[in-house]
């Protein structure tokens, strides 16, 4: 959190030594840099997926189903005679995908109703409030559920479900640090100086929420994927041939005692990238609130 | 702040004893079934299956079979049979599940059917009756006659009589899915006469034992006199019905455990005698593996509508019992929407789709072991069955077909259910291979029914010819590929067609019939109207913990509880 | 006390009002026509679709249609009939909530009688092996899928060694698989927040005088650094109620306990939305009563708390738990 600042160059100044102090303070930590490294390989592997990927994810070979992992298939083949990596690999793409655009809908809704609420104060805040009571009320993953369910499976419907789900938590999240900010003497220097409530929040207000948020992103990218593979569980989600893995975990249950790396590796997939996106969301969060480190 | 601690821990202790202490009145007494049956030494060969189970002809009818002398194990046995199937564990309104045929096992142990589909014993299977004497329509074609044997009587005392018939079938048909099915009987001008009852027909179809098959027989008195329209058919107390076992404990959606009545008025037929287990308790489950887990570790005797991987699974280890599949009748059809769904309304896109479609990877992927190659439109098992009615597979000229059209690259949009889903992504990727995208979309059986529904929301649709249980007649498939349907992706307007439907469900020989069969499996040929893609089958096991020593039934989603035998 | 109460209870029926609002709306959107659904697939006439439509209400507005429901609700307790099985919604939620809140309770007692203490441990041996172990491992645990670790946990102990049953909740033994997956999520979230709102404690001043006045360190802990330490861990835990409950609808179809998360997945799978709505209120009313629990703890801990309750400031205070929540 970048604390008060007279000049807006100095503020600058100030914050970019900020941030290098706190990816001094995150290099130390070797946990969230194993977080870190592998959430770095998760996104260039999702980026570069045609690339790496050994097979098409989509193209059949029945004859040579639920083979085990060999050096032609290194994870095996799936029920369709899929390569089981492959998939994976075009799964991650998806996975993150989905889990992002969620995160950047309930960022986008959750942070400005969250600044507003805080900024305003008053009615409009317990408005607000209230709104976000009767989301949270509704647990995350039940409301997920609804919402698949209203709006059909596909990348876009799951995002938003899941976006939605998140919203509350960004609101209060925001609306907590606009409450400490706003009577802040560079904000009411702002004020002062004519500038109106947007242009506060937009370049005042919320820049100054980036540490929480940027911590709050990290972890939910991961709490997000566990959630869509929740939703493919229940029979929501993406659509095929789509191969999130979820749905490819899913459609492990059958085999679940007799052909184990259907549900094993896309259990290790999902599990890993919540490993990497948590262990690096805790140290993020260390590093950017430094009196917990000595 | 020990006054904080204790509080904490008061609070922590009160909830966990609230959770722990009040126990579980509700759950299942879970049987000890292995011990218990070790006991009995009842020699599992002298349990004769199912002596005599009487065939009931059309015309015909035949004398009660002879007594067999049955080993009874010496100690009371439970059996738990644990299924997949939704509502396996339902309501006993049989009128109101009129249509969820899996709903019905369970009930069969507590109520008695009008007919319902029986193995023999040469092994045949055919129509059978508990409680008729004789069923048949007459040969003017003109009234159902139903001939009750005497002393039918259920759990209550009370005998049954011909309103109880008339009653039952009324109410069955007056849920709006039957509506149409039942419209043949004129139930106002119905009559009984001692033990015979006649209902007279509106119109007469040659599958009319289809229409009422499964019907079960409920007491009318009785639940008229327990609150009629209010009746509370979730209530096991008020379970009234003619069969050799009565409800004693349901657990909506977990179980329901059936008592053997003592007083059952079959007392001296074969079928009292395979009536064995003195408890049987079925359990639904919602995940097949749960399920499977628990009877490797002898909590289920028995699974119904186990998967093709448990199946293989169950046959490949002698530990785990018996696995028997038995044939659903039913060939599941990949059905082109012709009249909705532009593209597909040019007969030759709709023969390359054929011609582009590979019926065996379909059918490994979506049943494995649980399948087989179709002959045609109908089942082999089918008496309506007759070979070389299927399209043949060759994707290059599939391919080049669609590029000469010019459909190369379209998107057709095909919603189907989850139960087909591996299928559908199959051959999803098979149109991909020919030039054709499939925008797929795999929802829940109701949320399907809703867009199948919408005339254009889909090209296509995975239907099974028939309910299980039925002697190949394609009831469903017919009901719905033609004119009168709601389902607009299944419906054909085509004159021709719809002619040859209504000739075959109102045919009035089998031999009529196959021949009207025939003619439209050619004329499907040569249209393609839909792909016959595989005749599955259904598979049960049991046997694992050594209670449960033979079952005899029709298929899973039909079954017959009451012949469980046990040793 | 009273009052405090009487208030949280007032703020929750417009919380509860609002959760039936969207749910009765999102239904709304769901695909599918009840009405049709009723009819069945088979023929029917314009006249019989009518006259159904007409018998379940809904050739009345939205708005006289959400009115009537939320009557019958708020009069009745009334959730309307199933569309599967004709019977009362309210029915079938009773015979489950049981088994359901025993089960979320009991996950929430073992993740806290669990979690907290070895959150200290951990906290007090920082940065030593067993610290760095207990955290990897609570992180690890924090990664893995419910469903995932549910099934392998039945091939495991049911399927393989044989010790402990798959499905059912008849004995002692049924419960330790379904409450120990159900628990994990939260358990590993308790020892990170128990740990780090510890070690943040340790650190302030008045822990150090007490030190430095030669305490006891076991004295020092317990009785000065605990007390603060758990306030933010109280409100996770508080949090974790709802997590807990939600994962149920998975929790309990793996384990095959008919209770109101299976309750959900099947009306779900047969789009029965009544009992999709009731199985949604009742559990929002179960989180909102949890919270309040977690509201009254907070308050005996600490007066402060209250009285800024009472005097309608109270988001101020509980920002900072929120932050580290949504953080957690």
């Amino acid at each position: 959190m970048s604390r008060k600042k007279d000049t807006a160059s100095g503020e600058q100044l100030r914050k970019s030594s900020q941030w290098r102090d706190v990816w001094i303070r995150l290099r130390r930590n070797k946990l969230a840099m194993v977080g870190m490294v592998i959430a770095v390989l998760l996104a260039l592997m999702a980026i570069f997926a045609p690339l790496i990927a050994p097979y098409d994810y989509q193209v059949q070979d029945v004859a040579h189903r639920l083979q085990m992992p060999s050096r032609d298939h290194l994870m095996g083949t799936d029920n369709m005679g899929r390569d089981i990596l492959s998939r994976l690999i075009y799964g991650g793409r998806i996975s993150l995908l989905v889990s992002l655009l969620a995160v950047i809908v309930s960022l986008v809704f959750g942070g400005l109703l969250g600044a507003v609420s805080g900024y305003m104060g008053g009615k409009v805040d317990s408005i607000i409030m209230r709104l976000m009571d009767i989301l949270m009320a509704i647990p995350g993953i039940l409301l997920a559920v609804c919402i698949s369910a209203a709006l059909g499976g596909g990348v876009w419907q799951t995002a938003l479900a899941i976006a939605v789900a998140g919203i509350a938590g960004v609101c209060r999240l925001v609306r907590g640090q606009t409450l400490t900010l706003r009577n802040q003497e560079y904000i009411e220097a702002a004020r002062a100086s004519g500038s109106g409530t947007l242009r506060i929040l937009l370049s005042n207000i919320i820049p100054n929420c980036l540490a929480p948020i940027i911590v709050n992103t990290t972890m939910s990218i991961g709490g997000n994927i566990m959630m869509i593979s929740a939703l493919s569980f229940v029979g929501l989600g993406v659509q095929p041939p789509i191969p999130e893995w979820g749905a490819i975990l899913n459609s492990g249950r059958e085999y679940v005692s007799t052909f184990w790396p259907l549900i094993t590796f896309p259990g290790i997939a999902i599990a890993l990238t919540m490993f990497g996106f948590n262990v690096f969301g805790d140290g993020l969060r260390d590093a950017l609130d430094p009196k917990l480190k000595q | 702040m020990k006054k904080f601690l204790s509080l904490l821990l008061v609070l922590a202790m009160c909830l966990s004893l609230a959770a722990c202490g009040s126990g579980s009145p509700s759950a299942a007494p879970t049987s000890n079934a292995p011990a218990e049956a070790s006991g009995a030494e009842a020699p599992a060969d002298n349990a004769a299956p199912a002596a005599d189970a009487p065939t009931i002809e059309a015309e015909e009818q035949e004398a009660p079979p002879a007594e067999e002398e049955i080993a009874v194990p010496t100690e009371p046995v439970t059996v738990t049979i644990g299924s997949t199937y939704p509502r396996f564990v339902g309501v006993f309104d049989m009128a109101q599940i009129a249509n969820d045929q899996i709903a019905l096992p369970a009930g069969y142990l507590a109520f008695d059917t009008i007919i319902r589909m029986e193995v023999l014993d040469d092994g045949t299977e055919d129509y059978y009756s508990d409680i008729l004497e004789d069923i048949y329509v007459t040969d003017d074609q003109k009234s159902l006659v139903m001939v009750l044997k005497p002393g039918v009587t259920f759990s209550n005392g009370e005998e049954m009589d011909g309103y109880d018939l008339i009653w039952s079938l009324q109410r069955k048909g007056s849920h709006p899915r039957l509506m149409g099915d039942y419209g043949m009987f004129d139930f106002e001008n119905a009559t009984v006469d001692g033990y015979t009852t006649t209902i007279p027909l509106n119109s007469y179809r040659g599958d009319w034992r289809v229409v009422i098959e499964a019907a079960v027989v409920m007491n009318k008195d009785w639940i008229e006199q327990n609150g009629g329209d209010s009746f509370d058919y979730t209530n096991p107390e008020l379970v009234c019905g003619s069969g050799p076992y009565k409800v004693t404990e349901y657990v909506a959606d977990d179980h329901v455990t059936y008592e053997k009545r003592d007083d059952w008025w079959q007392k001296d037929t074969a079928s009292a005698a395979v009536a064995q287990p003195q408890t049987i308790i079925t359990k639904s489950y919602a995940d097949s593996s749960t399920m499977l887990v628990d009877y490797q570790n002898g909590v289920l005797d028995a699974i119904l509508g186990i998967t093709e991987t448990q199946y293989t699974q169950i046959q490949n280890d002698p530990a785990l019992g018996t696995a028997t599949a038995k044939s659903s009748k039913s060939v599941v059809e990949l059905i082109m929407d012709v009249d909705n769904t532009p593209e597909l309304a040019d007969v030759e896109l709709r023969k390359a789709i054929a011609m582009g479609t590979n019926i065996d990877d379909l059918l490994i992927v979506g049943y494995g072991a649980l399948g087989t190659r179709p002959v045609g439109m109908f089942a082999a098992s089918s008496q309506f069955s007759s070979e070389g009615y299927t399209f043949d597979y060759d994707p290059e000229a599939a391919a080049a077909k669609i590029k000469e059209l010019g459909y190369e690259g379209i998107t057709l949009p095909f919603i189907c259910d989850v139960g087909n889903s591996g299928m559908a992504e199959v051959w999803q990727e098979q149109m991909r291979q020919i030039g054709i995208n499939i925008d797929l979309q795999v929802y829940d059986v109701m949320t399907c029914i809703q867009y199948w529904l919408q005339p254009g929301a889909t090209a296509f649709q995975f239907q099974g010819s028939e309910n299980a249980n039925v002697p190949g007649d394609p009831s469903t498939l017919l009901s719905n590929m033609c004119q009168t349907t709601d389902l607009a992706c299944m419906r054909k307007e085509n004159p021709e067609w719809n002619d040859i439907v209504v000739r075959a469900r109102n045919g009035a020989t089998t031999e009529e019939r196959r021949e009207i069969y025939e003619e439209m499996q050619q004329f499907n040929l040569d249209n393609a109207y839909c792909v016959p893609v595989v005749e599955w089958l259904s598979a049960y096991a049991y046997g694992a913990d050594g209670v449960v020593k033979d079952m005899i039934m029709v298929a899973p989603e039909s079954c017959n509880l009451r012949r469980i035998l046990v040793g | 006390m009273l009052k405090f109460i009487g208030k949280r209870l007032l703020v929750m029926i417009p919380v509860l009002l609002g959760v039936l609002i969207i749910v009765y709306a999102l239904s709304c959107f769901m695909p599918g026509d009840p009405v049709i659904n009723k009819l069945g697939t088979q023929s029917y006439t314009q006249e019989q679709y009518d006259a159904m439509e007409h018998q379940l209400g809904l050739d009345q507005p939205f708005v006289v249609r959400l009115g009537s429901y939320l009557w019958g609700v708020v009069t009745r307790l009334d959730l309307g009939e199933s569309y599967a099985t004709n019977r009362p919604v309210t029915e079938s939620l009773a015979q489950r909530i049981g088994v359901s809140i025993r089960l979320g309770l009991m996950s929430l007692c073992l993740a806290a009688l669990l979690g907290i203490p070895v959150g200290i441990f951990s906290a007090v041996k920082q940065n030593t092996i067993p610290d760095y172990t207990i955290t990897t491992l609570s992180i690890i645990l924090a990664s893995l899928p419910g469903f995932w670790l549910a099934m392998e946990a039945i091939l495991i102990f049911a399927a393989k060694l044989h010790v402990l049953p798959a499905s059912g909740l008849t004995s002692w033994k049924h419960y330790i698989l379904p409450v120990a997956c159900a628990s994990m999520m939260t358990l590993a979230s308790l020892v990170r927040m128990t740990r780090s709102s510890m070690l943040e404690v340790i650190r302030q001043d008045y822990i150090r005088t007490a030190r430095s006045k030669g305490m006891k360190e076991k004295r020092v802990i317990f009785k000065h650094a605990l007390k603060n330490a758990l306030i933010p861990v109280i409100t996770v835990l508080g949090n974790q109620v709802g997590m807990v409950v939600g994962g149920s609808i998975i929790i309990e179809t793996i384990f095959n306990i008919p209770g109101m998360g299976s309750l959900m997945l099947s009306a779900i799978n047969q789009r029965d939305y009544p009992v999709i709505m009731g199985v949604t209120l009742v559990t929002s009313v179960f989180v909102c009563v949890c919270n309040l629990a977690v509201d009254l703890v907070y308050s005996l801990v600490d007066p402060q708390i209250r009285s800024q309750f009472t005097s309608g400031k109270k988001r101020a205070r509980k920002e900072k738990p929120a932050r580290e929540e949504a953080a957690a």
